[in-house]
């Protein structure tokens, strides 16, 4: 879950430590439609996971996109 | 000056799907017989058995840049000289450039510049193509609204576009005319993916595209416009279709 954490604050440009698993994404000012697109890309690349829109869409929270990443 | 095609041979890529799909049966029902190239053999064969004139359906990768001539000594084979050509073979790949791979920049461009160029080079052959023939191709009015997110898909239709104007003056002696169409947001599983991921994409495209998702047939109908007689003196052109979108 670390690992995934730091993954995210990297995608979105944050300081270490800025995202907590019980954070709701919309309230992020960085979660936007680009985030999206280069989270599928950065997933693909990194972890070899193909993330559909859908999925993305369902979650609500930090520790939802860390779960559909494993 | 002929409203329908009949007895024309017009070659289409991208057939087997979205606009090129549309493209083939409307063409068909103008009287024209095919040269359909795609990936999808099973979906070629459908559409060789439902169409009403003759075809030629060759599965091919748009890839592979080296043996594009084959489709042409293919037609020629078959006894066929191209009256039109439509390319309509693409694909969309929106990634924020902090994401960008170089393959994001290099795959469209070469499925929609590369690959139509040599496609263009080929038709253009008097052995491959008759006088008077048309060629036109799908840009996107992402060329010239460059929205964030689209750096490959619209670097390789501004390229399409320029390619357009340098072809249409080097095939000017044989009257073959080049054009493109460049449509906003049609109603294709390509817009529909993208707007997954766009927040509130109904209302984006209520306030940019106040005439709303266009129809994959109205595209289709101004491609038949550009294949036909009664676009003689159209060439070099890139005619956007923008829904209400001022671009």
């Amino acid at each position: 879950m670390k690992e995934k954490i730091v993954f995210l604050e990297e995608l979105m440009e944050l300081d270490e430590g800025s995202l907590q698993e019980d954070m709701i994404l919309d309230e992020l000012e960085e979660w936007d439609s680009l985030t999206r697109l280069a989270l599928m890309a950065e997933c693909k690349e990194r972890y070899e996971v193909y993330l559909t829109a859908d999925q993305i869409r369902s979650c609500v929270t930090i520790k939802d996109l860390c779960n559909i990443i494993n | 000056m002929n409203w329908n095609l009949e007895g024309k041979w017009i070659l289409i890529t991208g057939c087997t799907s979205g606009i090129g799909e549309t493209v083939s049966y409307m063409l068909d029902s103008y009287g024209a017989n095919t040269v359909l190239v795609g990936r999808n053999t099973e979906k070629l064969q459908k559409m060789e058995a439902e169409l009403k004139h003759e075809v030629i359906s060759i599965s091919y990768d748009l890839m592979d840049l080296d043996n594009i001539e084959d489709i042409f000594k293919t037609c020629l084979k078959k006894g066929v000289k191209l009256d039109g050509m439509v390319y309509s073979a693409g694909i969309s790949i929106d990634i924020p450039i902090k994401a960008l791979k170089i393959s994001d920049i290099e795959n469209p461009m070469r499925i929609h510049y590369e690959a139509f160029t040599l496609f263009g080079k080929q038709f253009a052959k008097k052995k491959y193509s008759n006088d008077n023939s048309s060629i036109v191709v799908l840009s996107s009015a992402a060329a010239f609204t460059c929205d964030k997110g689209m750096m490959g898909y619209a670097a390789s239709k501004a390229a399409i576009n320029a390619a357009v104007q340098v072809m249409s003056k080097e095939f000017v002696q044989r009257r073959i005319r080049v054009n493109a169409v460049a449509p906003c947001f049609v109603d294709t599983d390509m817009t529909w993916n993208v707007a997954k991921f766009v927040d509130d994409f109904q209302e984006k495209i209520n306030t940019v595209q106040p005439f709303g998702v266009i129809p994959k047939e109205q595209i289709a109908f101004l491609i038949f416009y550009l294949l036909s007689d009664y676009s003689s003196y159209i060439t070099g052109d890139v005619i956007p279709v923008t829904g209400g979108q001022i671009i």
